[in-house]
């Protein structure tokens, strides 16, 4: 009797096993300088701290995003004045190196211009549809981000990615 | 006859709406090589005596546009924007009008920043910059090339600007917020990209307003004649 109840308990404990989902949050964190120029105002830098933050959910056979969210934070200048704006232009998903889904118009929040820092950019979760994988691949989510000033003239890059491997 | 005169009229027409929209397209969201803006820093350098000529040259609003200044930065323009003299000459009148006239609006409304306003935001800057190996790099290269010491550029130099450029900000800070108590804008904590766009509209609208209005009176012929070409 011993024994039966034993392995009923073995089979449960497998079955639990069998059909748990873990979730995590993965992240990844950059701090970029853009700079600029104008022939008024010379030479000018803003610093941009930016944050990814996803919720991985690995199924047994299988691993998804449930939820991207992206902060960004302006360091520099940090009065009630002319910020520039801060957009998400990209955010893609990629199994291996195959490219699943890249989301490009994306409902993003911004506090810009007018508003002191810290600049917000949301993604809403529920993009992750079409975007599970199996779990032997190696994931990856790279967030696009450009910033931009009407006053100035963009010295360099002003673009931004964010990426991470999951 | 007629039909040729008309086919020349139209392709008159278009070729000034798009060459003034080159113009106006070209101050912003436009990539520049850092050895230009390096070049133009020199040429800031080699060219102290020149802005120094109070020639009054023309008036914004009654705001004095002196030939020192103009002739500076249309060479400015020319380096960096790759601009040709004629669309220099417009384009640096037409910026340097605009941001006079909205300076002396902020200085009117109590908006201008202190200079001791402005050196805590040089400052700011300085520290941000020295955070940053690449732009500490290239900010010093920039100081070199205007012929200044680190401590003239941002306890002086950086200064003026800052001031200037942060109390035309501020003006358009209080563009929105005036739209806001008078019900034209609606009150928004955090932005949408919908409520961004409409207050970017809103005071690119106002700016653009105060800017048709400005009076241009010309003092000198030759520099009309410039802009006007």
């Amino acid at each position: 009797m011993k024994k039966i109840t034993c392995l009923v308990l073995t089979f449960l404990l497998l079955l639990s096993f069998s059909t748990v989902v873990f979730a995590d949050t993965i992240s990844t964190t950059n701090s970029k300088v853009f700079r600029g120029w104008n022939t008024d105002w010379g030479y000018w830098s803003w610093e941009i701290s930016s944050g990814y933050y996803g919720e991985l959910v690995t199924y047994p056979t299988s691993k998804t995003i449930s939820e991207h969210d992206v902060l960004a934070y302006i360091q520099y200048p940090n009065y009630e004045v002319g910020l520039g704006d801060y957009f998400m232009t990209a955010l893609t998903i990629k199994a291996d190196s195959t490219t699943l889904r890249t989301y490009y118009d994306l409902d993003s929040i911004n506090r810009d211009y007018i508003l002191p820092s810290p600049i917000h950019l949301y993604i809403y979760g529920g993009i992750e549809e079409g975007t599970g994988m199996s779990i032997s691949k190696e994931g990856n989510v790279t967030v696009s981000l450009a910033f931009q000033d009407e006053d100035f003239a963009a010295i360099g890059s002003w673009s931004n990615t964010l990426s991470k491997n999951f | 006859m007629m039909q040729k005169n008309k086919v020349i009229l139209f392709i008159l027409a278009l070729s000034i709406v798009l060459s003034l929209f080159g113009v106006s397209a070209l101050r912003g969201n436009n990539v520049v090589d850092i050895n230009d803006v390096l070049k133009a820093a020199n040429t800031i350098k080699e060219n102290q005596l020149e802005q120094d000529d109070k020639t009054e040259i023309a008036t914004a609003n009654g705001i004095s546009l002196y030939r020192g200044e103009i002739e500076l930065k249309k060479k400015l323009s020319m380096i960096v924007f790759k601009l040709d003299e004629k669309d220099a000459y417009k384009d640096v009148v037409k910026n340097l009008a605009i941001n006079k006239v909205l300076y002396k609006m902020a200085e009117e409304k109590g908006l201008a920043l202190t200079m001791e306003e402005a050196l805590e935001a040089s400052l700011l800057q300085r520290d941000m910059v020295q955070r940053d190996e690449e732009a500490l790099e290239e900010t010093n290269k920039y100081i070199k090339a205007l012929g200044l010491t680190e401590n003239q550029y941002w306890t002086e130099y950086h200064v003026i600007q800052a001031q200037q450029y942060l109390s035309i900000q501020r003006l358009k800070e209080s563009i929105a917020n005036e739209a806001i108590e008078q019900g034209k804008l609606p009150e928004v904590k955090i932005h949408t990209k919908e409520t961004s766009k409409l207050y970017k509209d809103y005071i690119n609208k106002e700016i653009k307003e105060i800017e048709d209005d400005i009076d241009l009176e010309f003092i000198d012929e030759q520099y009309e004649e410039k802009f006007n070409n």
